[in-house]
C-alpha cells in the first residue's frame, strides 16, 4: 500500500469517526437532553 | 489574499469603531456597566487589532510571512475570544445582578469578573462563530472567484479562479457541518442557563427565526450538492463514474427534503402552542428534525471526502471549464453563507430581548422600543447589511484582483 493510499485510507476513517461524533451529539442532545416543542 | 484580508478587515473594523459610538450613544447605562465589567477583555482585543499592521509585508522574509500568517489566525481567535466574553455574557450573565463597590482598578471581585468573563455560554459560542467564520468566508472566496470568473477572459485567470470557487465551496461545506454540532451544544447551554430565552427562540412568535436559519442551512448544503453535481459532471463522465454522478443527484434530493422537515413548524393555526385552534404539525417534531440535521451533516462530509479523496487528481485537468448553473450555485451560496451569519447573531440577540444584560439591563425606553424589531424592519437592515457588505467585498476584489498572467500589481 503506497502511502497515498493509506493517507487516503485514513481520512476515509476520519470522516466516519466524524459522522460517529455528529449521531452521538445528536443523540445526546437532540434525544435525551433537550425537548420537544411538542 | 492577504492584502483583501487587510482591506476588508479595515472596512470591517471601520464600521466595527462606528458600532462601538452608537452603543455609547443609544445605551448609555448598558454601555457603562458593559464596558467597566468587559474592560480587560475589550482592552485585549484592541491589542490584538494592532496585530494586523501589514506596512513591511514586502520586506519580511517568507518565514515572517508563515509567522504572520498563523498569527492573523490566532490574533483573530483570541480578538472573537475576548468580544464573546460579553456577548455571551449578555445573554448569560455571570450574576443576577451586578455589583460594584470594589476599590482600585477592579471594580468587583476577581472570582466575579471571572463569572462574567467565563459564562455558561462562552465556549460554545466562541466555538460556533470560529466554524461560522471558517464556512462564512469560504462561500465568501467562492462568491469573489465567480465574479472574478466573469470577468476575466484569458484561460490562465478563468481556471484560477474555477480553483479558487471550488476551494472556497469545501471550505464553506467544511465549516457548516461543524456548526450544526456545536450549535446543539450552544442551544442546550441556552437551555440548561436561560431557559426563558430558550423558549423564547425554539416556539412563539420567535420561532421563524430558527426556521429560517436552519432553512438556509439546508439551502446550502442543497446549493453545494448542485454546484458539485453540474461542477464535476463532464469530469464524471470522462471518467465513467455514472455512481457518483448518481450519489451527488440523490444528495441534492434528500437535502431538499431534509430541508423541507427541517423548515416545518411545531404548530399551525396559531402563534403560542396553546392558542385556541392550534393543531400539532406531524412533520414538525424535533426528532425528526434532528435526525434531518444528521442527513445534512453526513450528505456535506461525503460530498467533502468524495471530492477531496475521490476526484482529486483529476480534478485538475478540469479547471476553467464552469458550467453557468455551478457558477449561479456558487453565487447563490455566497449570498446564503452571508446571510445566515446575520440571521444566527439576530437569533442570538432576539433571545434576549427585551434585555441588554439578561434580566439586569433592559432596552431602553421600554415598550417605546418594543425589542426584536419586527420582521419587515430587520430585513430590510439585513439587505442594507448585505448590500453593504457585499459592496464592500466587489470594490476591494476589484482592487486586490489576481492577474496569473502577470505578476500581482497592487
Amino acid at each position: 500500500m503506497t502511502r497515498e493510499r493509506a493517507l487516503t485510507y485514513a481520512m476515509w476513517v476520519v470522516i466516519a469517526i466524524y459522522i460517529g461524533i455528529a449521531i452521538y451529539v445528536f443523540w445526546y442532545f437532540g434525544f435525551t437532553k433537550l425537548p420537544s416543542p411538542i | 489574499m492577504a492584502l483583501f484580508n487587510v482591506i476588508l478587515f479595515s472596512a470591517g473594523a471601520t464600521f466595527a469603531a462606528a458600532g462601538v459610538l452608537f452603543f455609547i450613544s443609544l445605551y448609555p447605562t448598558f454601555a457603562t456597566q458593559g464596558f467597566h465589567i468587559y474592560w480587560w477583555p475589550l482592552l485585549v482585543e484592541a491589542i490584538l487589532f494592532g496585530y494586523t499592521l501589514w506596512f513591511a509585508w514586502g520586506k519580511v522574509s517568507a518565514a515572517w510571512h508563515i509567522f504572520l500568517g498563523i498569527g492573523y489566525a490566532l490574533s483573530i481567535y483570541f480578538q472573537t475570544f475576548a468580544i464573546d466574553t460579553f456577548v455571551s455574557g449578555m445573554l448569560t450573565p455571570g450574576a443576577a445582578t451586578i455589583t460594584w463597590g470594589e476599590p482600585g482598578l477592579l471594580g468587583m471581585p476577581w472570582v466575579d469578573y471571572l463569572q462574567w468573563w467565563f459564562n455558561p455560554t462562552l465556549w460554545p459560542l466562541q466555538f460556533h462563530r470560529v466554524a461560522a467564520a471558517i464556512s462564512f468566508f469560504g462561500f465568501l472566496i467562492a462568491f469573489l472567484a465567480m465574479l472574478h470568473f466573469r470577468d476575466r477572459t484569458d484561460p490562465p485567470s478563468k481556471k484560477y479562479w474555477d480553483w479558487a470557487g471550488s476551494f472556497g465551496i469545501l471550505w464553506g461545506l467544511a465549516g457548516l457541518v461543524i456548526q450544526p454540532l456545536l450549535g446543539i451544544w450552544y442551544m442546550y447551554s441556552i437551555f440548561a442557563h436561560q431557559n426563558q430565552a430558550f423558549a423564547n427562540i425554539m416556539t412563539g412568535p420567535r420561532a421563524w427565526e430558527m426556521l429560517m436559519m436552519i432553512g438556509f442551512l439546508s439551502l446550502l448544503v442543497v446549493t453545494a450538492s448542485v454546484y458539485f453535481i453540474e461542477r464535476r459532471e463532464h469530469l464524471l463522465v470522462k471518467l465513467g463514474r455514472h455512481d457518483i454522478r448518481n450519489v451527488f443527484r440523490a444528495f441534492a434530493i434528500v437535502a431538499g427534503v431534509a430541508g423541507f422537515i427541517l423548515v416545518q413548524p411545531a404548530w399551525l393555526g396559531g402563534i403560542m402552542q396553546f392558542d385556541p385552534g392550534t393543531w400539532a404539525n406531524p412533520l414538525g417534531l424535533m426528532y425528526y428534525k434532528h435526525i434531518a440535521i444528521l442527513v445534512l451533516i453526513v450528505i456535506g462530509t461525503l460530498i467533502i471526502g468524495i471530492d477531496l479523496l475521490v476526484l482529486r487528481r483529476r480534478r485538475d485537468e478540469e479547471w476553467g471549464n464552469l458550467s453557468r448553473a455551478s457558477w449561479a450555485a456558487a453565487l447563490i451560496a455566497g449570498v446564503l453563507g452571508s446571510w445566515i451569519v446575520i440571521v444566527m447573531g439576530y437569533v442570538r440577540e432576539s433571545a434576549r430581548s427585551p434585555w441588554l444584560f439578561y434580566k439586569i439591563v433592559p432596552v431602553p425606553g421600554g415598550q417605546t422600543y418594543p425589542t426584536p424589531v419586527p420582521p419587515h424592519q430587520i430585513f430590510v437592515v439585513w439587505m442594507f447589511a448585505l448590500g453593504l457588505a457585499f459592496a464592500v467585498f466587489w470594490f476591494t476584489s476589484r482592487v486586490t484582483s489576481y492577474h496569473p498572467e502577470q505578476e500581482e500589481k497592487v
